[in-house]
Parts: structure tokens; C-alpha cells; sequence
């Protein structure tokens, strides 16, 4: 598998606080990589950073081949906060046909239907009409993923997009992304404090560390896919990365202290 | 939840019928000096009878021309402003004494320089309207338009849209609701500024009429202008109520969403 997103000796800082420093790695076309690590590390800067929206001040990050200095095209950002990211004058279709800039030589009826396909295949037909904020967090979310898939993106970042909606609501879209990611390809990116997650989402986990972050383990996850709720997170394999990986944020002495907690 | 139409007409004039009542009684009751206090039911009929004239309701209009030309210019200017100064907080925090000294001079105050300036004509009338208006829209706007939500600017970064259309599509649209604070507020000022304009240097609109009729003592006229300015009061706060229902209707019903949870 080719290449698609390099990132080699990534620095930044915000004024004399150094987040990142050093942070080097890549991701291989199609692969689904979940990002752990203690809160407060910088996961979120590290995706800014990747998507284009902010500067580094060392190290470079190259996306298809090409070095990323403003946000570049195939690539889409999905964040936490869906009621804040989603424009709530804006219907759930308009949410995703907004998402749809860069494919100009769409007609507007064929955004249209390009958006009802998406909206249905992330499981909201019939709420096209409705607007972000009638519908609940979880479906709000859905759009927000729906928006992401709409630019006909190749690699999709994820910042924890799951941490405001309820359990079992996350163990459903846990799913449904591992079925868009199929589905639509992607290559997936997520930032998560869950390791549950991380490890049950990802073909890859990156391990980052305390502030100023860089990698400090990278770990194959040989399961076995389709992922099932239940006999995935029984698997002995599943559990002895799980708590690998615990162990490895627990031991970094940090900033942050609960090193597993979320923020 | 529907009202029945009784309800919902004793819910909105009710409070006005009440009002009335106790008006008509105390002006009866010899308390105070009709002449100076003339029951609402006199009032009714002077209104009935300036209505009937046209040359009344050529100066209503001239008056709601000025307001609404002048609000209209407003909303453009205050706006317009606002959209330059969101973008450079070294501008904003250098205008933010003028707008604070501006805003606090009452509309009379400016009629003599603005007469030395444009005469007496529409100009001077649209001027001291602006003048009047323009404020509450730019703060109102100047205030959403630098606060944008940091979360809609990077997804639509990230999407390819650049800081103009950004401008446009995300972050007008998420200020209009505050703009239209700015716009309902400067509305009454434009309705109140016009008046007052018009009774200190004019020859046409409700506030000469008015300024006449009271010092010509003709104090049935006089009440019956100044209930027609608070009807006009009324009608412009539902124009701009629809226009706002028409422009940000989802924000209307996801503030009644909030009320109602």
C-alpha cells in the first residue's frame, strides 16, 4: 500500500509552550489509524496542523505527495463539537451540499443527490428537511461525518468525533465509520482519549506522548475485520492491546496527571 | 399551541384597552382640566378626522419615507462599517470612543450642524435618521461579526472556502440574529430621530404637524399626532419583525426550542 499522509519532524509551539516536537509518521492508503495518547498532549493541534489551519514552525506534513501549507483538497475534518461546526441556518442537506465546494462541476442538482445518497448512508433519510439542531447529537454528528464524505475526500480526520454523544449511541457510529470508511474509502485518522476506541476502530494505534508530543509507540492491531461490539472487545488480542496501551499512557508522568481520564 | 383568536386579541390589545379606559374615565372624572386631557374617545375622533384628510396623510408618508430611508441607509451603512472594522481589532478598539461619544448625542442636538451642512431638505432629515440609527446596528453587528464561532471557520477552511466567502456564507449569516437587535433597536430611533427633526426644522411630516398643533393649542389634534406616531411605532416594529422572521426564521424557532425544553 501506497503512502498517502507523511508527516517528518512536525514542530509546533504556541509562544513558549511547545506542543509538538519532533512527531514523525505515516499513514498507508486506506488504513484506519486511531491517535492515543494523555490528555492535554496536543492530539487536536497535531490534526490542525495535518489539515492545513495551522502553521508549523518546524518539520513538514505531506499529503499525496504534496507538502500541506492551507488546507488541501481530499482531505476533510470532522470535529468534536458537531452543534458548533454544523451551520445551524442551514438544513441538514445544505449542511452536507456546503461541504461540497471543491466539486465544482457538480450542478446543483447533483449535489443535491449526491447529498441525499450520503445522508441516507450514514442512516438519516428523511431528516434531509431538518435542521441540525432538531435532530439529536448522534444524528448531528452523522451529519457532520455525512459533510466530510460529501467533498469527495480521500483521508478524513477525526477529532474526537464520538466524545459528546452517549454510549451506546458511540458504539453504533463506532460501526457505521468503520462502514463509511469502506464504503467511501477512506483513509482514517482519529483522535480519541478512548484506547476502547482507538483500538477497536484502528488497523493502527499511535501512541503519543506527553506535551511537547511525539510518537512513542506504534502498534499493529492483527483483528480480525468486520469488528463485532461484542466479540471483537472479548478477543484476548483485543484486550492485550487495550491494556498495553493503558499501561504505556498511565506510565507518562504529565501535566495532566490522570494520564487516561478524559479532558 | 394555537390561541383562539379572542385570546390572542385580548392578549395583545388588552393591556392598550385597559389603558384607554382608565384615560377616558380620569379625563371625565373633572380631576384634571380637559382642555389640557381630552378623553381617548375625543382623541378617536380627531384621529378619524386626520385621517380623513389628505394632506395628513401625505405627511404621515413623508415621515415614514424619512425613517425608512433613512433606516435603510443605516442598515447598510452600520453594516457595511461593521464588516470592515470585524476584520482589524487595532480599528475597532480606535472607533470604540467615537461610536460611545457619537451615539449618546440626541438627534436635536445635531440639527443646527446639520443644517449648516445640507440645508433644510430630505438630505438633512436622512442625515439626523442615519445619524440616529446607525449605532445599535454597527455595535450590535461590529460585536457578532468578531466573536465568529472558531469551529464553523476552520470545518469551512478545511472545506476550501476562502476568508471572503467565508465572510458571506458563515459568518454574516451566524451575526444576523444579533444585526437584527442592532436593526430593531435603530428602527425606533429612525421613527423617533425623524419626529424630532421634523418639529424642530420642518415644514412637513408628523413632528411639524405636531410641534404646531400643541403651540397653536389644538390639543385634541396634538394627541391624535402623537397616537399616530406610536401606531407608526408599532407598524415599523412588525415590518421589521417579518422581515426578520423571513431572514433568520431558524433562529426563531431554535430560541422557542430553548424555551420550550
Amino acid at each position: 500500500m501506497t503512502s498517502i499522509l507523511s508527516a517528518h519532524g512536525v514542530g509546533k509551539s504556541f509562544g513558549s509552550h511547545a506542543i509538538i516536537r519532533d512527531l514523525t509518521f505515516n499513514a498507508r492508503e486506506g488504513e484506519f489509524i486511531s491517535v492515543a495518547g494523555p490528555s492535554g498532549c496536543g492530539k487536536t493541534t497535531l490534526l490542525m496542523c495535518i489539515a492545513g489551519l495551522l502553521k508549523l514552525d518546524v518539520g513538514s506534513v505531506e499529503f499525496q505527495g504534496q507538502k500541506i501549507s492551507e488546507p488541501p483538497p481530499g482531505l476533510a475534518v470532522v470535529f468534536q463539537d458537531y452543534s458548533r461546526s454544523l451551520l445551524p441556518w442551514k438544513s441538514n442537506m445544505e449542511n452536507v451540499v456546503f461541504g461540497m465546494k471543491r466539486l465544482e462541476n457538480l450542478s446543483a442538482k447533483e449535489k443535491h443527490e449526491r447529498g441525499a445518497e450520503i445522508l441516507s448512508s450514514v442512516g438519516l433519510r428523511g431528516f434531509e428537511k431538518h435542521y441540525p439542531w432538531q435532530v439529536s447529537g448522534g444524528m448531528q454528528q452523522r451529519v457532520a461525518i455525512a459533510r466530510a464524505l460529501a467533498a469527495n475526500s480521500k483521508l478524513l480526520l477525526l477529532d474526537e468525533p464520538l466524545a459528546a454523544v452517549d454510549a451506546q449511541t458511540r458504539a453504533d457510529m463506532q460501526d457505521l465509520l468503520l462502514e463509511l470508511a469502506a464504503k467511501y474509502k477512506q483513509t482514517c485518522l482519529l483522535v480519541t482519549h478512548d484506547v476502547d476506541e482507538a483500538v477497536y476502530l484502528a488497523d493502527r494505534v499511535i501512541v503519543l506522548s506527553n506535551r511537547p508530543t511525539h510518537v512513542i509507540e506504534e502498534i499493529e492491531v492483527p483483528l480480525k475485520s468486520p469488528r463485532d461490539q461484542i466479540a471483537t472487545r472479548s478477543d484476548p488480542i483485543f484486550l492485550d492491546l487495550r491494556a498495553r496501551i493503558l499501561s504505556r499512557i498511565k506510565s507518562l508522568k504529565g501535566p495532566g496527571g490522570n494520564a487516561d481520564m478524559p479532558h | 399551541m394555537k390561541q383562539s383568536a379572542t385570546s390572542y386579541i385580548v392578549r395583545k390589545f388588552g393591556g392598550l384597552a385597559v389603558f384607554a379606559l382608565i384615560w377616558e374615565v380620569v379625563s371625565r372624572s373633572g380631576l384634571v382640566l380637559q382642555d389640557y386631557f381630552p378623553p381617548v374617545t375625543a382623541i378617536l375622533v380627531a384621529m378619524g378626522e386626520e385621517i380623513r384628510s389628505a394632506k395628513f396623510v401625505d405627511n404621515l408618508f413623508t415621515t415614514w419615507g424619512r425613517a425608512l430611508g433613512g433606516l435603510a441607509i443605516a442598515i447598510v451603512l452600520g453594516i457595511g462599517l461593521a464588516i470592515i472594522a470585524a476584520r482589524s481589532y487595532v480599528l475597532r478598539r480606535m472607533l470604540s470612543p467615537f461610536v460611545d461619544m457619537l451615539r449618546v448625542l440626541p438627534p436635536p442636538a445635531i440639527v443646527p450642524i446639520s443644517i449648516f451642512a445640507f440645508g433644510i431638505g430630505t438630505k438633512l432629515y436622512l442625515f439626523i435618521v442615519i445619524f440616529a440609527a446607525v449605532w445599535p446596528i454597527y455595535i450590535n453587528a461590529v460585536n457578532a461579526l468578531a466573536a465568529p464561532e472558531p469551529v464553523q471557520i476552520a470545518t469551512a477552511r478545511s472545506m476550501g472556502y476562502g476568508d471572503d466567502e467565508i465572510l458571506y456564507r458563515v459568518r454574516l449569516p451566524a451575526a444576523l440574529p444579533e444585526i437584527f437587535t442592532g436593526i430593531r433597536i435603530g428602527s425606533g430611533l429612525a421613527l423617533l430621530a425623524a419626529v424630532a427633526a421634523e418639529m424642530i426644522a420642518a415644514s412637513s411630516g408628523l413632528g411639524a404637524l405636531l410641534y404646531d398643533a400643541g403651540f397653536t393649542l389644538r390639543v385634541k389634534d396634538m394627541f391624535a399626532i402623537m397616537f399616530f406616531v406610536g401606531i407608526s411605532g408599532i407598524l415599523l416594529n412588525a415590518l421589521v419583525a417579518t422581515v426578520r422572521r423571513w431572514l433568520i426564521g431558524w433562529h426563531i424557532d431554535l430560541a422557542a426550542m430553548g424555551e420550550h425544553a
